[in-house]
């Protein structure tokens, strides 16, 4: 019934312990990946009106102009990428969906995507479901998790079409520095490559650190599909929306797929996102509050015995180094649910490089993490 | 940050949970315990933090009170306004809020007492002798979905447990 293709790609191991955290009533869990905000009341109630005023059609395939305009205004202001409203941004449903139009519009059957590890879990099927090949690149904790070029390079091969960078990182933390892109660019523009660059995690960013997208880089310009949305910044997960910007002719690829798949993103999403980029202090207050929980967790997990934890500098998640426990991360991910009821996410999860590693998110509140923690230090003095 | 920020930074902390724990605000905000407490102290004895108390939901904990809001129209006295009939009003244990606040009312008051009798005497014995006061309109209170901030029923709206 199911097609090969389908069927070829394995259902990941570790889902029937999710479900298992997922219907448990007594559960501290760490294992959530969005934010603990409700979306601003500005833009839920630029929701409710839009529905109210009918604005409830199908938009242009792209978006709604008035949102590509704004979207094309932040970009140049914060992220030093000039795009054309009209023709170089795609609206799409959540950056989940731009990831895979990006993948689809540019990958011929049996090219390679560079991947460094350890990455969102989409990116490898989505490569997949475009007759891809992905090719990991694992990073190391020694390097703070930031992927080396001399690691991209040494992958590099004819087959070799794309790269999908993620920064800040979702499991790590990671953020990489201008030079870190910089290197990357470098590789890119000499091999003739292009950069997937998904931004979700942008404005959740630490200690000073500062987001670069590579996309505002010389040479970079056509090179580059830059990927950011709402989700994370604008604690907007379940209004599913983001977006694509790159040269027209990438864009306009994949405004063919889009076309013809979702048609258009929701249309009450938009309307009510047109406000979001002026909600500066929503979202600083945000941020510090995650600085706050982040300390908290990583200084607090590095306290225990038997786990040691680099600090994050962006998104929000910690991911701390499990393998003196004598466990592998399913093996303690299954054993810390056990045992003690806390819910954290195997590295391994998110690529081979993970493995030794589990992700434990700071997005719950600060009695959430000193509850989690009181309980994982009870297990790791128990093994 | 300046000290007017930390002080704040560590109000808010407060103000979500007054329970936090010294060193957990210490690894927070990067500032030494002793600090931190010297702080809160000083921030206590100027009454920027009036108290340390806990949100409490007596219906649950099986204790019947009765919440009620009370408008109450003054006539402003010379030289004192509002402000001498306020205190008088504040001094009661019953009254939990006062406020003075526009409209066609001067006073807004929210007064807990264990039953409508008392909220009554309240009314009948307190307020009413009062000649400032010249008139009143009692609500009483039916149901508590929010107080203090914390929303007290469970509409199933929340995060799923795990998501990557």
């Amino acid at each position: 019934m199911i097609s090969n293709r389908i069927k070829e790609i394995p259902f990941s191991g570790i889902r029937e312990f999710f479900e298992l955290v997922q219907k448990s009533k007594d559960v501290v869990s760490l294992g959530v990946g969005e934010p603990d905000f409700p979306t601003p009341e500005p833009l839920k109630d630029a929701g409710i009106r839009a529905i109210e005023n009918d604005y409830t059609s199908y938009t242009s395939n792209y978006g709604i102009l008035e949102l590509r305009e704004r979207i094309a205004r932040k970009l140049k202001l914060k992220n030093g990428i000039e795009r054309d409203p009209e023709r170089e941004i795609l609206i799409t449903t959540g950056v989940s969906e731009a990831l895979d139009l990006a993948i689809r519009a540019i990958i011929n059957p049996g090219d390679d995507v560079l991947i460094p590890e350890p990455a969102y879990v989409s990116y490898k099927p989505d490569v997949w479901f475009a007759h891809g090949n992905p090719v990991p690149v694992p990073t190391t904790e020694e390097n703070k998790f930031r992927v080396q070029s001399e690691d991209i390079k040494e992958r590099i091969t004819k087959k070799t079409k794309a790269i999908i960078i993620s920064s800040p990182n979702n499991p790590t933390g990671a953020v990489l520095r201008k030079k870190d892109l910089e290197e990357i660019a470098d590789l890119v523009i000499d091999k003739n490559l292009i950069v997937i660059s998904d931004e979700i995690y942008e404005e959740l960013i630490y200690d000073g650190e500062r987001h670069y997208s590579i996309g505002s880089l010389n040479g970079m310009e056509d090179l580059t599909i830059t990927l950011n949305g709402f989700s994370k910044a604008y604690a907007f997960t379940g209004w599913r929306l983001g977006y694509a910007a790159g040269n027209s002719e990438i864009i306009e690829a994949m405004m063919k797929i889009h076309q013809y798949t979702m048609l258009c993103a929701s249309s009450i999403a938009q309307y009510a996102a047109l406000d979001a980029f002026d909600l500066r202090e929503d979202v600083s207050d945000m941020v510090r509050s995650y600085d706050l929980r982040r300390k908290l967790l990583v200084r607090g997990l590095n306290s225990l015995p038997n786990i040691s934890c680099i600090m994050p500098k962006g998104a929000f998640y910690a991911f701390p180094n499990i393998r003196e426990s004598g466990m592998n991360s399913e093996e303690f991910a299954r054993a810390l649910f056990k045992e003690v009821g806390v819910a954290v996410i195997p590295g391994n999860t998110f690529g081979a490089s993970g493995e030794g590693y589990v992700r434990c998110s700071y997005s719950v509140s600060r009695e959430t993490i000193s509850e989690a923690l009181e309980r994982i230090e009870r297990f790791m003095m128990s093994i | 940050m300046s000290k007017k920020d930390i002080d704040n930074e560590i109000l808010k902390l407060l103000e979500n949970d007054a329970r936090i724990s010294l060193s957990e605000m210490s690894t927070m905000l990067d500032i030494d315990e002793e600090e931190i407490k010297n702080r809160i102290d000083r921030l206590k004895k100027t009454g920027i933090i009036r108290k340390f108390g806990t949100s409490i939901n007596w219906k649950k904990a099986g204790e019947h009170r009765v919440l009620s809001v009370i408008q109450v129209k003054v006539v402003p006295q010379q030289r004192a306004g509002f402000s001498k009939i306020c205190k008088e009003i504040s001094k009661d244990s019953r009254v939990k809020d006062l406020f003075v606040a526009t409209g066609e009312y001067d006073l807004i008051l929210l007064v807990e007492a264990t039953d409508i009798d008392e909220i009554s005497k309240f009314v009948t014995e307190k307020l009413a002798p009062k000649k400032d006061i010249v008139g009143t309109y009692t609500h009483i209170v039916l149901e508590e979905y929010k107080r203090d901030g914390v929303i007290s029923f469970d509409d199933g709206a929340g995060r799923l447990k795990i998501s990557i």
